[in-house]
């Protein structure tokens, strides 16, 4: 992790807070299960739980017991989410009747997100090209009550082109560093980060001819990488017709990076967003928002 | 039995003639949803129309057409929560141990038999079967177990 020493300013934050083996855990409510009494009954298992200063649907539980295994778990009256997740679908910010597409939906915790934003009303094709996670995918859209997910298993690079969207999530295979960052704080290797770049810059290019004039698509991935973040942007801008938004957010996050070993984004990155472990007691994240 | 028409007769017409007819559940009450049949059962999704794509699932399994009844699943009556008038019995913690040990209560509902909602705490938890003034739980084994495990 020390290549990012350069850019991560408060370095000794970040990296005492990676040496915190475990995030703090956190449940977003979901309202398509959660009844009105959803917080006296959190608060009865978890005494401790305080709502999230920034996102009202997350909680912090502040509690050694497990999340996952609680009556409103297995009801889906929560989900497990770190707080950092919850980011990007906010950014997305879908709504009830759109046409929304999740690019890479597995394991489910931002596409029940999308379906619970839009108060399952629309259309959400949640789509993910490994049949293995589709099993994971299946329980928590059946467990959330998330019944507007269509759940297709197409390459994202090749996704039929009939459909344009309103919006569309790409949160992209990456290096995981954000998350990876607790266990072993190394960072991944060059050719993960060409490979990874590469699938993500023709990801986003797809995107681009499935998204409808004036639609929105937002770019997320939980790795520190530039060459997976701020450099896939870079890409994007220059070989599609899509323009970068700011992203206002109140969660805690420093803004992306214009530069990095010797490669110059351009002043635009400051419209992305990123979130360190230390901001949030979280998952590290990068999102960035484009408009067609 | 409602629902017990012959196998090939059960269409999502009938479906919906069973949650009324069953659940006391109106059609107009669940207007942004729609049910479709895929695979011999009935499915509960968003009232939108689908593109022509290869899926793996659209919406929730919500009536499994067993050949001769239909079924409700426990996540399709979770779905449809304080909507269900009908069909619908009240348990305390430890019989809803007994139902998830696969053992049965007793309940005199007045009703036909067939299948029925179990709330527990306020919140529909699952699918059981009235019989005989006897309910039995029809949550699967394994969602079951894990929710013993809670309790």
């Amino acid at each position: 992790m020390e290549r990012y020493k350069p850019i991560i300013q408060d370095w000794e934050a970040f990296k005492k807070e990676c040496q915190n083996k475990e995030a703090i855990k956190t449940v977003r409510k979901n309202p398509l299960k959660a009844g009105e009494d959803f917080e006296k009954r959190l608060f009865e298992k978890f005494p401790e739980a305080e709502q999230s200063e920034w996102n009202q649907d997350v909680y912090r539980l502040n509690s050694n017991k497990s999340a996952g295994k609680s009556m409103l778990h297995w009801r889906g009256d929560y989900y497990v989410q770190e707080e950092s997740a919850s980011l990007p679908v906010e950014v997305l910010n879908p709504q009830p009747g759109e046409k929304v597409l999740d690019m890479c939906a597995a394991p489910g915790g931002k596409t029940t997100q999308i379906a619970a934003k839009m108060n399952d009303n629309g259309l959400l094709i949640s789509n993910d090209d490994s049949a293995q996670r589709l099993k994971s995918l299946h329980a928590n859209i059946y467990r959330t009550g998330s019944s507007s997910a269509r759940v297709t298993n197409y390459d994202g690079r090749r996704i039929p082109k009939e459909v344009k969207y309103d919006r569309i999530l790409v949160d992209a295979p990456c290096s995981g560093e954000g998350n990876n960052a607790r266990r072993t704080f190394e960072s991944a290797g060059e050719h993960e980060y060409e490979n990874l770049s590469e699938i993500q810059q023709k990801l986003m290019e797809n995107a681009e001819k499935l998204v409808k004039d004036n639609g929105v698509i937002v770019y997320s991935t939980c790795t520190f990488a530039p060459e997976e973040n701020e450099a896939v942007v870079e890409k994007v801008l220059e070989k599609t017709q899509l323009t970068l938004e700011s992203i206002e957010t109140d969660a805690p996050h420093v803004r992306g990076v214009e530069g990095f070993e010797n490669k110059d984004f351009g002043s635009e990155m400051s419209k992305t967003v990123r979130i360190y472990p230390h901001h949030l007691q979280s998952g590290g994240i990068f999102v960035a928002r484009f408009r067609k | 039995m409602p629902g017990s028409e012959n196998r090939e007769k059960i269409q999502v017409e009938d479906a919906w003639e069973y949650l009324n007819d069953r659940f006391g559940i109106k059609k107009e009450e669940l207007l942004s949803y729609k049910i479709i049949k895929k695979s011999g059962d009935f499915w509960l999704t968003s009232n939108e129309e689908e593109p022509d794509f290869e899926y793996e699932t659209v919406g929730i399994r919500f009536l499994r057409d067993t050949g001769k009844y239909i079924k409700p699943t426990t996540y399709g009556l979770q779905i449809l929560g304080d909507k269900i008038k009908s069909a619908k019995i009240h348990v305390s913690e430890n019989e809803l141990v007994t139902l998830l040990d696969g053992d049965m209560i007793e309940r005199e509902l007045g009703i036909e038999k067939g299948y029925v909602a179990i709330e527990y705490e306020g919140r529909i938890v699952g699918c059981g079967l009235y019989k005989d003034e006897l309910v039995s739980s029809r949550v699967s084994t394994g969602r079951a177990d894990e929710l013993k495990n809670l309790l």
